[in-house]
């Protein structure tokens, strides 16, 4: 039964500063954007966030949880009134070669009556004891409009990076 | 052959009901994800519900280990071990009136559903609003200390779930 298959919409890949998911079909009851991607900011992690509808305004609560950059404090937050909302952390250019896989689930995307909401998760193997990633990430976009549009802010994707855009009937 | 979801059963609140039930769930397939986007008709904060299985409400059946980040800032590591009818699920979100803005969501995934020896699940939550104290986002184990497949799956509350609150399960094949 295809149909409720995960439907792939979209697949961008390569190096860019941010991808962009435009012209979203409506019917989705849930969207989910995963992939690998790696970031080409010269840092060890890098967060990125997500947008919807190419709003820019301070309209989303974020939230992030888990562990990354060592295994002995916890990273965690939770703020409102930001310019978007969590999507992942990815490891950066300091780290050669390793890819960050981020899967984030959006819910709320097709419903005119409620916010659209997303959760997920960052997973990512450093090379060596400190560079590594287990994060839960979540924002809300506070705004009941049908999500047309996703883009990525913060990321800067490498060459190798490839995130897929699937929608859910 | 890549793996695929099926729908194989939803339901939908009307905002009457303390629970949403799908029974008689397809035996055939590897994998279950249960989809749960749902909110309570309550003027409190974040509720709580219990999630059941084959219609089982032994504590001795239900283990979880939660750990969520709040929007107070602070963090939780919980561990519920014969303590409840259910794996509990907190701070789901509230609306007194009309329809919340806001749903609880959550993903869980229910490998080997139909394995005979007991079972440990994943679930992802994100009961998520404008930053307070009653949101939650983060992941947790849910164990099974049964024999049985999972046939059917219930959510409960002491409350009415809210209208357009939704479970849905979707079957996976490996192969």
């Amino acid at each position: 039964m295809a149909g409720n298959n995960w439907i792939p919409i979209e697949s961008i890949s390569g190096a860019a500063t941010d991808y962009s998911f435009t012209s979203i079909p409506s019917g989705y009851k849930s969207l989910i954007l995963k992939g690998l991607v790696q970031s080409s900011v010269s840092t060890y992690v890098q967060e990125g966030y997500l947008r919807c509808n190419n709003d820019t305004g301070n309209n989303y609560a974020d939230s992030e949880f888990g562990y990354h950059g060592n295994t002995s404090t916890i990273k965690h937050a939770m703020v409102d009134g930001v310019s978007g909302g969590t999507m992942g952390f990815i490891g950066g250019s300091y780290l050669g070669d390793w890819m960050a896989h981020v899967e984030i689930h959006i819910f709320g995307n097709d419903d005119p009556n409620r916010y659209t909401q997303w959760v997920g998760t960052s997973a990512m193997g450093g090379g060596a004891n400190g560079y590594n990633v287990t994060m839960f990430a979540g924002g809300l976009w506070k705004n009941m409009s049908v999500v047309t549009q996703l883009d990525t802010f913060a990321f800067s994707f490498n060459s190798n990076s490839v995130l897929t855009l699937y929608g859910r009937k | 052959m890549a793996a695929t979801f099926d729908e194989i059963g939803s339901v939908t609140a009307d905002g009457t009901s303390t629970s949403m039930e799908l029974t008689g769930i397809d035996q055939t397939y590897d994998d279950l994800q249960v989809i749960l986007e749902v909110w309570v008709v309550d003027s409190g904060s974040g509720y709580t519900g219990y999630l059941t299985v084959n219609g089982e409400t032994g504590t001795a059946v239900y283990n979880s280990d939660m750990m969520f980040q709040e929007g107070n800032g602070s963090w939780t590591y919980q561990e519920d071990y014969n303590s409840y009818s259910g794996w509990r699920l907190q701070k789901l979100p509230t609306a007194s009136s009309g329809i919340s803005s806001v749903n609880g969501n959550m993903i869980i995934d229910m490998m080997q559903y139909t394995a005979t020896r007991t079972k440990s699940f994943l679930i992802k939550l994100c009961t998520f609003r404008p930053v307070g104290s009653n949101s939650a986002i983060g992941s947790g184990g849910l164990g099974y200390n049964g024999t049985s497949a999972i046939s059917s799956i219930k959510l409960s509350a002491t409350a009415n779930f809210g209208s357009g609150s939704t479970m849905t399960i979707y079957g996976i094949k490996n192969s």
